[in-house]
């Protein structure tokens, strides 16, 4: 009886242990994941006074809010924000549209060099831009492309552009495993295929278009490499454009002085990490509105299989 | 014509139904085969045709056919690719197994049933969102992650510790703690796909297991890593995928200044063939990768 008691409360003891553990690990982690964020945050709050003086630490003494002012001027952000939502909005419908029309054909018909096709699917999300980048460059140049977002658009809708195949793969994931049964009822009642593909097939994928449509706002909204070779004219950049500048600003005037500077005080860190926050700000809000939609579609979109 | 167009109807008429469905899928890929053409196809065979040659006129693009010049060139001539694509592919191929390991881990801390479960994934699956532009490359690039790596290092190994180890054991730790935030925020894709991996996995097995008083460890080597072997193929070919095209590459960045900064003529071709050795250089990785995962993905497809 005695022995009983002592080794429950032993085992009791030692799973708290390891519960505890376990939360140690994960905070832990995911203060490296955060940590980032954080410290970007609290930065874009200091004024210079505040990121010179050591024994200020992660709060700064006073909220700076000018940074935030002064960032934005220097974005361009009317501009440069209207582009960029112009950009990605337009993309990511394309994306969804393409993704969801394409990757149904791919999952429902047989067609000669079916799997030839789909491995080029595959195959265009693998290889890297920067391979082909040229005679592309080239393209867009000859069809009077560059500085308009007509390059970024155009490939979105019919499945290329920016990982584009992506879309492609997750939608024919997903309607692999969703019962054609429904489609051939409404066939019987004279439905065409297209009309169900709209009607029914399309309505039905809400989860995958929640992820597709996250995965490529963001990815859309963060590129830099493509915007930076297209856009070229001041008034089509888009805002991530706008911040290597921004980081440009700090870096030139210690490196080529090597002393503090009045002009230094002007474009310290803080307001780098200002405009960095700002240009993330929008992504950040959405993920968290649709982060519970989007954890539900993940683990329902059949990534496996 | 009213003839013709009336024979063509009955031609589709009496096809067979997988005849009729075929025309309908290659409808449906239709906009998609349109895309590759102009958008894959294209770019590619130019830019293969371009490697193979010499710009004789940079208005008109008129080539001349030069052959393997600048592959080897590349190669045998140039002092900075092979260098970097050796360093690029050994920093790559460390991180591939690490990459795995963890994200198997992390996936299997969020698979059991905890408090806060919603927020530890809604953080953990931060990276994927945000970790793939040039933004977070450049917050993490500017000393946050040094600073975040100089924590866990003073956190997990006190200087006691490392005075007592000696200087290459710790130099070693060391080197695997820097490692360690580049493959945290690397990680998060996988760790979706293991985390939906082991969710498929059925519980039965488990319950089976634990009736023949298997223990956690040994249902963890024997049930769920030979089950999990598909989807890690996945991540492996995935894990390569990314990294080898990660924005800060170095061998992408000579490649784009070449193509675009530089003030040599010829860049443009030399940029095609570094170009298009890199590319099937990473294919030969991934396929490597098949051939070694092959055997463990087909026992669990039987």
């Amino acid at each position: 009886m005695r022995k009983n008691e002592v080794l429950r409360t032993y085992k009791k003891t030692a799973s708290l242990f390891s519960t505890i553990v376990f939360y140690l690990f994960l905070i832990s982690i995911s203060f490296v994941f955060v940590y980032p964020f954080l410290y970007m945050f609290s930065t874009s709050f200091k004024s210079y006074g505040d990121l010179i003086n050591i024994s200020v630490g992660w709060i700064p003494t006073k909220l700076e809010f000018k940074n935030y002012i002064k960032a934005a001027e220097f974005m361009d952000l009317n501009k440069t924000l209207t582009n960029s939502i112009i950009v990605t909005v337009l993309s990511t419908v394309g994306h969804i549209l393409s993704g969801a029309f394409v990757g149904y054909g791919f999952s429902r018909f047989n067609f000669p060099f079916k799997n030839v096709f789909f491995f080029i699917v595959i195959l265009s999300s693998i290889i890297p831009i920067q391979v082909f980048i040229v005679p592309m460059y080239v393209t867009y140049s000859h069809l009077n492309m560059l500085d308009t977002f007509m390059p970024f658009i155009l490939p979105a809708y019919v499945g290329f552009g920016l990982r584009g195949g992506i879309a492609i793969f997750l939608y024919r994931q997903y309607f692999q495993g969703f019962p054609s049964a429904l489609e051939e009822a409404a066939m019987i009642d004279g439905c065409g295929r297209i009309k169900g593909f709209f009607k029914i097939a399309f309505p039905s994928a809400g989860s995958i278009t929640v992820v597709t449509a996250i995965l490529f706002m963001i990815w859309h909204w963060n590129d830099y490499y493509e915007p930076s070779l297209y856009l070229r004219d001041g008034s089509k950049i888009m805002v991530t454009q706008t911040l290597p500048r921004l980081y440009e600003m700090i870096s030139k005037d210690v490196s080529e002085f090597g002393v503090v500077i009045e002009d230094l005080s002007q474009y310290h860190e803080g307001v780098v990490m200002a405009g960095t926050a700002i240009a993330i700000f929008p992504m950040l809000i959405a993920y968290f509105v649709l982060q519970r939609k989007f954890m539900e579609g993940v683990e329902r979109s059949g990534l496996v299989g | 014509m009213k003839i013709k167009n009336k024979y063509i109807f009955k031609e589709m008429y009496h096809m067979t139904l997988s005849g009729k469905n075929a025309w309908i899928g290659l409808l449906f890929c239709a906009p998609w085969i349109l895309g590759a053409a102009v958008f894959f196809a294209y770019p590619l065979f130019r830019s293969l045709i371009i490697s193979f040659s010499k710009i004789v006129d940079l208005k008109d693009f008129t080539l001349d056919f030069v052959g393997f010049h600048w592959y080897k060139e590349a190669i045998f001539a140039d002092i900075t690719f092979l260098p970097e694509l050796l360093e690029t592919s050994i920093n790559n191929l460390i991180n591939l197994p690490i990459i795995n390991i963890f994200s198997l881990i992390i996936a299997m801390c969020l698979n059991r049933k905890m408090k806060a479960r919603g927020f530890f994934r809604t953080l953990f699956f931060l990276p994927v969102i945000l970790g793939t532009g040039f933004i977070m490359q450049q917050l993490l690039g500017q000393d946050i992650s040094g600073e975040a790596t100089k924590m866990a290092r003073g956190l997990l190994l006190p200087t006691e510790i490392q005075i007592f180890l000696g200087e290459t054991v710790v130099n070693i730790i060391q080197g695997f703690l820097d490692r360690l935030t580049t493959v945290m925020w690397n990680s998060g894709v996988q760790i979706i796909i293991y985390l939906s991996a082991l969710q498929s996995i059925s519980p039965s097995l488990y319950e089976a297991a634990k009736v023949d008083s298997a223990g956690s460890w040994e249902s963890f080597w024997l049930i769920t890593l030979p089950m999990l072997a598909p989807m890690i193929q996945l991540n492996l070919v995935y894990t390569v995928i990314a990294t080898f095209s990660i924005a800060d590459n170095k061998i992408l960045d000579f490649i784009q200044n070449l193509a675009f900064n530089s003030a040599d003529p010829n860049a443009y071709e030399f940029s095609c063939a570094v170009g298009w050795i890199y590319c099937l250089f990473i294919l030969l990785i991934i396929g490597f990768l098949f051939i070694c995962t092959k055997r463990a993905v087909d026992n669990v497809k039987e």
